[in-house]
């Protein structure tokens, strides 16, 4: 379900709860969220491993008005894993 | 629990640890909100969060009020293990101490703790003046 485009945003519950906790609080859809970070993200893949100075990369995607900033850690063969969401 | 659902609870609240009071005082080193943060941290209070091991932190008493405000630190170190892990330090919408996030690249748990000395400082956000904003907002 999380990594059907390679970009996963957690591997269980409770990471993804973690991952989504705060644009859960603001009512946004999980999905429509996940879909507007796949496509911010679709134009700099593959992020380069290891990160620069070990840091995740920043994007930003405004979701039903709301402008969020993702933090995504990139992986092997091509999986990018996002971990931090934040909103406004 | 009598079933696999998974535990999304914040863990007891318990006191700042040593090591974790470390990785904020690195982290807000030299920043406006090094004055502010660091007198009084050590008697904080924090719960453990439901994020599969990865050791982020909740500070705030009344966590159904929480709301993200803004990330004022950031690092990145590399855990024991050789992964990345990259951890923030945020506050609420009320400039509160929020939560110290730590999101390691694989989402596995965290193996050991990092020393200060291992932690790279990441300058990128906004540099906001003060630590609370006007409540009259």
């Amino acid at each position: 379900m999380n990594n059907a485009t390679g970009v996963v945003f957690g591997r269980n519950p409770n990471q993804t709860h973690h991952t989504f906790r705060y644009t859960d609080a603001l009512g946004l859809d999980r999905s429509n969220v996940m879909d507007a970070i796949r496509r911010d993200l679709q134009p700099h893949l593959p992020l380069p491993v290891p990160p620069p100075n070990d840091a995740p990369f920043i994007g930003t995607v405004t979701v039903d008005g709301m402008e969020l900033r993702y933090h995504a850690y990139p992986m092997e063969e091509g999986l990018v894993n996002v971990g931090r969401i934040t909103g406004p | 629990m009598s079933d696999a659902s998974p535990d999304l609870k914040l863990g007891p609240l318990r006191p700042l640890r040593k090591e974790e009071k470390a990785l904020i005082a690195k982290l807000v080193a030299g920043t406006p909100f090094e004055g502010e943060i660091l007198p009084g941290i050590s008697a904080a209070h924090v719960r453990d969060m439901p994020d599969g091991g990865m050791g982020s932190i909740q500070f705030r008493k009344h966590p159904e009020k929480q709301r993200f405000g803004k990330t004022i630190a950031e690092g990145a170190f590399r855990d024991a293990d050789d992964v990345p892990v990259s951890v923030t330090l945020n506050l609420d919408d009320d400039g509160e101490l929020l939560d110290l996030d730590v999101f390691k690249a694989d989402f596995s748990p965290l193996v050991r703790y990092p020393d200060p000395d291992d932690i790279t400082v990441i300058r990128r956000h906004g540099e906001p003046k003060t630590l609370r904003r006007n409540h009259s907002e």
